[in-house]
């Protein structure tokens, strides 16, 4: 039996103040379990459909329906059902202890303070970060900081979750801890919906890829129906796919949460289809197209 | 922020650690007022005291001296201003401005209590967590009517919070400048408006990314608020130093 969409994105547009069209004409729905990823180049519109996501900014054009409910009438629900990690995690820490900024949120939540506490201790064990609760934010890695405001917003229980670039300017220890920190909270029953220029680090885990250009969504489908479109939007093919081998996954030898063939959404739109032959169930993530376009560089000695 | 910035809060276990943060702010509100009246043996005695509290609290006064070395430069001005706008017996006078014994004594004493001020303003700051000044802010309101606690504390821990980000900031514009020859300009209001403009505009932005992500998690004024925890020894030190005071004042 087919499952109801957590969120509905209808026919949503933004204008900003000055004018500039920011989103156009956006639809397309989220289901519970699904792993989203959101591509685009840069001003294609990614962080400010996020921020419409949990109402943080209100849609010029369009609705957005939250559990068949308009957003703009649950605001308040929107924020603590959605839960928006930004790209910049020094924005999102207020706190001056890493404890006092996980209990941020459900200190606005009016909580008691042992429930307060509970989630507090909560999230910060399921980011791994408890032994650090009396340190300063300001002097944690880059990492850290990023699991922080996960923490930050996993302590008001969100149902969906949304990273807009999590991987901005951390090193490949802290993205490999990242990435695992984002499939346990996909594999322990979140949503997730993630934005990345950087596809090959995270596509293994996808179910259904989001490819924005100019405001406008041009492409959902399944990651692997979607590779030979990316270069064309401005965004790197995962180099695996570009030598027409499997893409692994980028921390080691993992299986995908879903079968990355396998669509979790069969609503889902293919706005601009390009005629890619869907994947047998169970198939790893290959490309389906061929490769005599492939050029492979040349190699100088000497 | 990093261990060397002397407007922000560092973790410790000392005494002005553990105290309430609603006696510290008794405290130095007590010896600031007392400091208007104090002569040379109260200033001696409280620098000593101060000095004695910096170490304790892990502070190290020459780190101290650094963060405020343009404060030190306003207090030269201070000095000067003393020095030649008081009347007295001259001891240097060049076209009818006279520096004087008086201007030089006045001077010194205005500048001793506003260093010391701002000595003891630092060791609150360091001491004192800006979540810890917001809840106390918003106690010492409360029973005011029309008054909007909350707000008012939530904008108190937020200057706190953005004074050390500031001189972060600051530092980071400095070293940019300098790092292209910036240092070499020798006008100092086109100094003051390459490293104020680029500052400003950061810290409109860092603002706004900061409201962005409160509101992100559902901030309001009406939320929990952990209580604060008193040590136990804030009567003893609030007695000690309102007898201090006390003397000072009127001894």
């Amino acid at each position: 039996m087919k499952q109801n969409p957590i969120m509905v994105v209808d026919t949503l547009s933004h204008r900003y103040g000055n004018g500039t069209p920011g989103l156009s004409n956006i639809s397309f729905s989220i289901y519970k379990g699904d792993f989203i990823l959101v591509a685009g180049r840069n001003g294609s519109g990614k962080s400010t459909l996020f921020r419409h996501l949990n109402g943080l900014q209100s849609p010029t054009d369009g609705r957005i329906f939250l559990h068949d409910r308009p957003l703009e009438k649950q605001k308040h629900t929107a924020l603590t059902q959605v839960g928006l990690i930004f790209q910049d995690a020094d924005t999102q820490i207020v706190g001056e202890t890493v404890w006092e900024d996980v209990i941020f949120g459900p200190c606005n939540l009016k909580l008691s303070p042992d429930d307060i506490h509970d989630r507090g201790v909560q999230a910060l064990t399921a980011m791994n970060l408890l032994h650090l609760k009396d340190r300063d934010p300001s002097t944690l890695s880059g990492g850290e900081k990023r699991k922080l405001a996960i923490a930050g917003v996993l302590a008001m229980k969100p149902e969906i979750l949304v990273f807009d670039e999590p991987f901005s300017n951390l090193d490949y220890p802290g993205t490999r801890d990242l990435i695992t920190s984002v499939v346990s909270l996909h594999r322990a029953g979140h949503t997730i919906i993630l934005s990345t220029h950087d596809l090959e680090k995270i596509i293994f885990y996808a179910t259904r890829m989001l490819l924005l250009s100019r405001g406008t969504l041009v492409h959902d489908d399944t990651p692997l129906a979607l590779l030979k479109h990316l270069e064309g939007l401005g965004i790197r093919e995962p180099c695996a796919s570009r030598l027409g081998m499997d893409i692994p996954a980028w921390d080691g030898n993992e299986t995908p949460i879903v079968s990355l063939c396998e669509r979790t959404d069969s609503q889902a739109r293919k706005i601009s289809p390009q005629g890619t032959p869907m994947p047998e169930k169970g198939q790893i993530l290959s490309p389906p197209a061929s490769h005599e376009d492939i050029k492979i560089p040349e190699i100088h000695h000497g | 922020m990093d261990s060397t910035n002397a407007f922000a809060h560092h973790a410790g276990v000392s005494l002005l650690h553990r105290l309430d943060v609603r006696c510290k702010l008794v405290c130095i509100s007590l010896v600031s007022l007392s400091l208007l009246k104090a002569r040379i043996p109260a200033l001696g005695g409280l620098s000593m005291l101060l000095f004695f509290m910096m170490i304790h609290s892990g502070l190290h006064p020459w780190q101290v001296m650094k963060n405020i070395k343009y404060f030190l430069v306003l207090l030269v001005f201070v000095f000067i201003s003393r020095a030649l706008t008081t009347a007295g017996d001259p001891i240097y006078s060049f076209m009818g401005i006279a520096i004087t014994n008086q201007g030089l004594f006045e001077g010194s004493m205005v500048v001793c209590r506003f260093f010391l001020v701002m000595i003891s303003g630092i060791l609150f700051t360091v001491t004192t967590r800006p979540s810890h000044v917001k809840a106390a802010v918003q106690w010492f309101l409360a029973p005011i009517p029309f008054v909007p606690e909350k707000r008012a504390g939530v904008m108190v821990s937020l200057f706190l919070r953005f004074l050390p980000l500031m001189v972060h900031q600051a530092r980071e514009v400095s070293m940019a400048q300098r790092s292209r020859c910036g240092h070499l300009e020798r006008n100092p209001v086109k100094r003051v408006k390459r490293l104020a403009l680029p500052l400003l505009k950061t810290m409109v932005q860092t603002a706004d990314g900061l409201a962005l992500g409160m509101t992100a998690r559902g901030y309001t004024e009406n939320r929990t608020e952990l209580p604060l925890k008193p040590s136990g020894k804030e009567i003893p030190v609030l007695l000690c130093c309102l007898a201090m005071s006390a003397v000072i004042f009127w001894g």
